[in-house]
């Protein structure tokens, strides 16, 4: 269901039980690939909409898509959990998948995981939202650019920079 | 090498690999998202109530009104059943909707306001951000008290007054829980409180000032209060017998003890009676009550004679020591624990000579011993460091023979005012666990929240599923992961030591007998205390609310009690 671009005094309870589905695993994948952990991320997740609930009944108008207001809340809950904790003991505490039992591959692969999530908060929000979406999500280029708010070809040249920006943080001067 | 020589770009493909890799996301649990989405349709449905409540106010008199009316009421009704199902179902989850930001005590969406304030608390479970969101709410409360000021509406005073004290007792009350698990997470959150109480103090100071009458008393009480709580410096308990009642100050066993807005006094106590007094201390040794009630006992505090005194080191001199205002007499054989200075909170035991004098037999340090584990770093002859944090030895400290440096181990300290921290004792930390199967993956198991590595020549027992007690035998390597060596079911709910949490200490296998309060799907709560459910607790079948039942249970370290076995009593 659609429910972008609605203003808080047509929120109706089909509406919001619809948001909540449409959205709340998506944004749970999102915060648990930022958080690396599961009771985390349903934190955030909870946190994420009762923020959403309080706008809308503090009849703050919400502007633009909400698919992106909610990535966007869920985002800066990622990036204030990071503030307050150690990152590097966040980092390391994170339960990654591994798949090489190899001790040094594993460690190896730990570190390249955890560099490239510190890369991805770092990116600016539009093109942290295209990876997340389009890479991570699979999503079609053309529900990418909804969600941006921008067209199918500037939306595939975020992802162009977002993962010139990914690589980069793998090169020499970052390492 | 030269590191630069090493590197070879990153292909597109490559990246997209790893992006795939830390895109793989497990299953969420099913329980925790339907669970989660209940809270959400409660929260929902509060806010719809919000919103038309708000509504109702703006257009009263406006002729939509009636047409919107069965709309809303539908949607309202619906959801409050919504949320009545769901309370029963998911734990009396209270959720109210935030409607009205700047609504004062008195106003009619006042309740919805504080009710969203309680909802988020609710719907929070880490303790350091219940801590955060209890000093924002106290800051609401003194927002509240300067507008109702400004407002002349001093009759509605009491109502914030009261419940910002009750934000800064919970804070501090999270903040107690969190020293136990988290020393980093505590020393930040307490700096915080301080900051916090320190800004709220100064605008009391500056409200109070505004106020003429009689109720600027009760503001200039909730000065010192904060004034106190910014200098908390532990929890106090003692039992004594009460010597005089004032309504701001009770003298027990001699000691002053200090009656705030916020502290619960059991109906009834008199002069003479024993009671047992818990609150806090402050940096100057006075004692802030956060509840008094009857003691029967037979535990009474007494400065008679010998006895054993918790409290403040006020002053500390060759010959004497003041803790809390009294006098104690230090002589040569007096037993002194290194390391305590002015401000710690100390456990003294002492005799009373036949001049009345207070002799001090022995001092030590009366903090709460905490636990902590981590992986040593350093070793010195004069302190340790482990996980980056420095522990002072003590001449008693205990030391596990073979630890060195990388070791994973278990360290029991006591940390003074200055926040130096004091190794009681070192051992190499437990190598199994007790605890809950939360996730099993190919490579790696969850129990109790903690990850476990799988080796190929990781063993585990057959059957083996999610929600299962076992028992976990573990080492840490260097990178600080746990290994799993073996896993198996434990039949735990026999075993007399064994603990439902982190390990086999600190568990308590108890009965009691009582009236069910409450029947939830996780968790019942008899003679109002909760006891969550496990995944074998028995439980007689045709129990409902109000029958007087027996009660098996345990209490875990954390202070949670879990039901192993509930049935009538018949007795």
């Amino acid at each position: 269901m659609d429910v972008q671009n609605q203003a808080p005094h047509i929120f109706d309870e089909e509406t919001l039980i619809a948001l909540y589905d449409d959205h709340s695993d998506s944004i749970y994948r999102y915060a648990f690939r930022s958080l690396g952990e599961a009771n985390l991320a349903e934190d955030c997740v909870a946190d994420v909409f009762i923020r959403f609930l309080e706008r809308v009944a503090t009849g703050k108008a919400l502007t633009g898509n909400i698919r992106a207001y909610l990535y966007r809340v869920a985002h800066n809950w990622v990036v204030d959990h990071y503030r307050r904790e150690k990152p590097e003991a966040d980092l390391e505490a994170q339960p990654l998948p591994a798949h090489n039992a190899n001790p040094e591959n594993r460690l190896f692969e730990k570190e390249n995981q955890a560099r490239l999530r510190q890369a991805l908060l770092a990116l600016p929000e539009d093109q942290r939202l295209v990876i997340e979406l389009r890479v991570m999500e699979k999503w079609p280029y053309e529900a990418v650019a909804d969600v941006l708010g921008k067209s199918v070809e500037a939306s595939r040249a975020l992802q162009y920079r977002a993962l010139k920006k990914l690589r980069q943080s793998f090169s020499p001067q970052w390492m | 090498m030269h590191k630069k020589n090493d590197y070879h770009p990153m292909t597109d493909a490559e990246l997209e690999g790893l992006l795939a890799e830390i895109g793989q996301v497990p299953q969420r649990n099913p329980d925790n998202a339907a669970r989660a989405k209940a809270r959400y349709l409660i929260a929902a449905g509060r806010c719809l109530q919000a919103i038309t409540t708000e509504q109702t106010t703006k257009t009263r008199r406006k002729k939509e009104f009636k047409e919107m009316q069965p709309f809303l009421k539908r949607f309202s009704l619906a959801f409050t059943l919504a949320a009545v199902l769901l309370v029963f179902l998911l734990g009396g989850v209270g959720v109210t909707a935030a409607a009205a930001s700047s609504a004062l005590p008195g106003d009619p969406l006042y309740g919805v306001k504080t009710g969203w304030e309680r909802t988020r608390l609710q719907l929070t479970r880490q303790d350091f951000k219940k801590v955060e969101l209890n000093l924002a709410y106290a800051q609401n409360r003194l927002d509240e008290i300067e507008a109702l000021i400004t407002a002349e509406r001093l009759d509605d005073l009491e109502a914030p007054v009261q419940a910002y004290e009750t934000c800064i007792l919970e804070a501090l009350a999270g903040l107690e829980g969190i020293r136990s698990n988290s020393l980093a997470a505590d020393s930040q959150l307490g700096r915080a409180i301080r900051a916090s109480l320190g800004k709220y103090t100064a605008d009391l100071e500056t409200l109070s000032n505004r106020v003429q009458t009689q109720r600027r008393e009760r503001l200039e009480e909730a000065t010192l209060f904060s004034k106190s709580a910014g200098a908390y410096h532990g929890k106090i308990e003692f039992v004594g017998t009460v010597n005089a009642i004032d309504p701001n100050l009770w003298i027990v066993s001699g000691l002053e003890v200090i009656i705030t807005a916020s502290t619960e006094v059991e109906m009834g106590i008199d002069v003479g009676q024993q009671v047992e007094v818990k609150g806090w201390v402050d940096a100057l040794g006075s004692i802030y009550a956060r509840k008094i009630e009857h003691e029967t006992d037979g535990r009474a505090f007494s400065l008679n004679g010998k006895g054993e005194f918790l409290g403040i080191v006020n002053e500390i001199q060759t010959d004497y020591w003041i803790v809390n205002g009294i006098r104690f007499e230090v002589s040569a054989t007096a037993r002194i624990e290194p390391g305590i200075g002015v401000g710690d909170f100390v456990e003294v035991e002492f005799v009373r000579n036949n001049k009345d004098e207070y002799i001090l037999r022995e001092a030590e340090f009366a903090l709460d011993d905490n636990e902590y584990y981590g992986t040593v770093d350093e070793i010195h002859t004069e302190y340790w460091v482990i996980d980056g944090l420095r522990f002072e030895l003590l001449p008693k400290s205990k030391i596990e023979k073979g630890i060195k440096v990388g070791d994973f181990v278990e360290v029991e300290f006591v940390r003074n005012a200055s926040g130096e921290n004091y190794l009681l004792e070192v051992e190499f930390a437990d190598s199994e666990i007790y605890g809950v199967v939360d996730e099993i993956h190919t490579d790696y198991w969850i129990v109790n929240g903690i990850r476990f590595e799988l080796l190929p020549n990781s063993k585990i027992e057959n059957g083996i599923k999610v929600g299962d007690f076992v028992e976990v035998e573990f080492v840490r390597n260097q990178a600080g992961e746990y290994i799993l060596l073996d896993v198996e079911h434990e039949d735990a709910y026999n075993s007399s030591d064994a603990g439902y949490g982190y390990n086999r200490h600190g568990g308590d296998d108890d009965e009691m007998v009582g009236f069910v309060d409450e029947i939830h799907s996780d968790y019942w709560v008899i003679n109002g205390i909760r006891f969550n459910l496990l995944p074998k607790s028995e439980i007689e079948r045709g129990l409902k609310v109000g029958d007087f039942v027996e009660v098996e249970f345990f209490k875990n370290c954390a202070g949670e009690y879990f039901l192993l076995e509930v049935e009538h009593e018949d007795d």
